[in-house]
């Protein structure tokens, strides 16, 4: 069974902006996806239509289950959703509040709730916080809470607009690790190439409502011409790979695949342009 | 870039006796203790010193700083004077006129009236800033609703209390903004017309946010009721030091008498 199933998704704002036109995706349990797109180009729209909180429509299966109206709170239960501004998401006094909003809402006991808190507060590593208030945190310790008051609903698939803007290097890094710990179906809409080219095997990109691009994440992030032309640049180290003439330049840069990149200029340095 | 905010539950974190007691109690307590000042003649000092002394027993023993509860107490000092340049004028019965300064006398009943407002309030004030520094406001938000205040209240109050700093740092954002874009001899005129723009735009985004809070919320099964779950299960040691609170609260009242 497929863990999302788009077909032919369309959707316009009641001010008549179409932002999705006919989108088709379809994503594997397992699968880490990343939804690229310049602003405007429909990916929170597309993430918000995962479970069903701006429209519901039967072109959109979640785990075999289509998104209506009579499905909605098992919908729920499995996206998880974590959106881009932690202060939108977080909304209650306490931290342990917000946490056991949704497993609350989902009718959960009590017990459970408090046990669910705690996990998942352990998970995000914010263990012990649940009696703070959210605006004594730092941004990064937000977005992580914000990730937590999902995961305390134990969904099956995340889906996360732009975990890591705003965020400072080090509470990137954390987020990054976070996630990729994390064994969850995955979808993230992000401009966060070198975040992207390290969680997700999957790359979509959008453009105008429309799925432009989809392919392996090493296929597209190297694809320096439809990137863009789609308003997007590829990586850095792409970006300086290729100018070095590297033909298959690696997405993500580790010592081993450096020193490759730099064994291949040395090689062919006297043919590169 | 954003504000130091002033927390008045700063303190309510820390591990302490006052901290622990359940908030339903707490508040109880507090009401009975504001109770007791307000039913005082004014003349009983005894009994004023006698909840003073327990207020500053409590203040102790909870470790929140004594400047910090007693640098907000100030609060109720422009109404003590409101009333107190009121007092000359009242009629002096039977107590007469008592001197102040040279060439100004007051009645005594004035002074009566000035110190019965001042004293009451203070204490009161202490109370309840006590009260609210010792006990996160979740608790006291949870202990309101329970005791009877209506869920609709509390739900606001709860949001208020939420995003207040927010969009205060985003008005702060919005004139700083604004600020950097003037060559500081601007007039009044242009300072009101401004401050309209700078309103309506603080309108617009507090009104989005909304709608995002909506949404995030609708996203985790919102469904028109805010779910409540009591963080703190009354002990029986909760009873047992309200209990032994309240004897000592009626000791005060019955010795005073």
């Amino acid at each position: 069974m497929k863990a999302v199933e788009v077909t032919g998704l369309s959707y316009a704002y009641p001010d008549g902006t179409r932002a999705l036109r006919d989108v088709d995706l379809c994503i594997d349990e397992g699968e880490s996806v990343a939804l690229l797109g310049p602003n405007g180009a429909g990916k929170s729209t597309l993430l918000l239509h995962l479970n069903g909180v701006l429209a519901v429509s039967d072109r959109v299966h979640i785990g075999g289950l289509p998104v209506l109206q009579e499905n909605l709170s098992e919908v729920r239960r499995r996206v998880g959703l974590v959106f881009q501004d932690p202060d939108d998401q977080l909304f209650s006094p306490s931290v342990f509040d917000d946490v056991a909003f949704g497993p609350l809402n989902l009718g959960v006991p009590p017990d459970e709730v408090r046990k669910r808190v705690d996990a998942a507060l352990e998970k995000v590593g914010m263990a012990g916080y649940g009696d703070r208030s959210p605006f004594h945190l730092s941004f990064g310790e937000r977005k992580r809470i914000a990730l937590a008051t999902v995961l305390s609903m134990e969904p099956s698939l995340l889906v996360l607009d732009e975990p890591t803007s705003n965020v400072d290097p080090r509470a990137r890094r954390e987020i990054i690790e976070l996630l990729r710990g994390m064994g969850l179906t995955k979808v993230i809409a992000s401009h966060d190439m070198d975040m992207v080219a390290e969680l997700c095997d999957r790359v979509m990109v959008l453009a105008e409502g429309r799925v432009v691009a989809d392919g392996p994440v090493d296929e597209i992030l190297t694809d320096v011409e439809l990137l863009e032309r789609n308003g997007l640049e590829p990586p850095s180290s792409v970006r300086v790979l290729s100018m070095l003439g590297v033909r298959h330049p690696p997405v993500v840069l580790s010592p081993e695949t450096a020193r490759e990149a730099r064994d291949q200029v040395r090689r062919d340095g006297s043919r590169s342009p | 870039m954003e504000m130091e905010h002033d927390f008045l539950d700063k303190y309510a974190h820390i591990d302490g006796p006052v901290q622990r007691l359940h908030p339903h109690p707490k508040i109880l307590l507090a009401v009975l203790t504001i109770l007791l000042v307000v039913l005082t003649s004014p003349t009983n000092t005894a009994r004023f010193a006698g909840v003073g002394i327990l207020l500053a027993l409590t203040l102790a023993v909870s470790g929140v700083p004594a400047s910090f509860v007693l640098r907000r107490s100030l609060v109720v000092l422009p109404f003590v004077l409101a009333v107190a340049l009121g007092a000359p004028f009242l009629e002096p019965g039977a107590g007469g006129h008592v001197p102040i300064v040279a060439g100004l006398e007051v009645p005594r009943a004035g002074l009566l009236v000035v110190w019965n407002v001042l004293v009451k309030s203070w204490l009161s004030a202490v109370t309840m800033l006590l009260l609210v520094s010792t006990t996160p406001f979740p608790s006291l938000l949870d202990g309101a609703r329970s005791l009877g205040v209506p869920r609709i209240m509390a739900q606001v109050i709860a949001f208020m209390y939420r995003y207040l700093f927010i969009i205060q740092d985003e008005l702060m954002r919005l004139v700083r903004a604004r600020t950097s874009r003037s060559i500081g001899n601007e007039g009044f005129l242009w300072h009101a017309r401004t401050a309209g723009g700078l309103l309506g735009s603080l309108f617009i985004r507090s009104y989005e946010r909304g709608e995002r809070v909506y949404l995030a919320m609708a996203a985790r099964g919102y469904a028109g009721e805010l779910p409540i779950l009591e963080r703190q299960k009354m002990a029986s040691r909760d009873v047992v030091a309200s209990l032994v609170m309240v004897l000592v609260l009626a000791c005060v009242a019955g010795v005073t008498l």
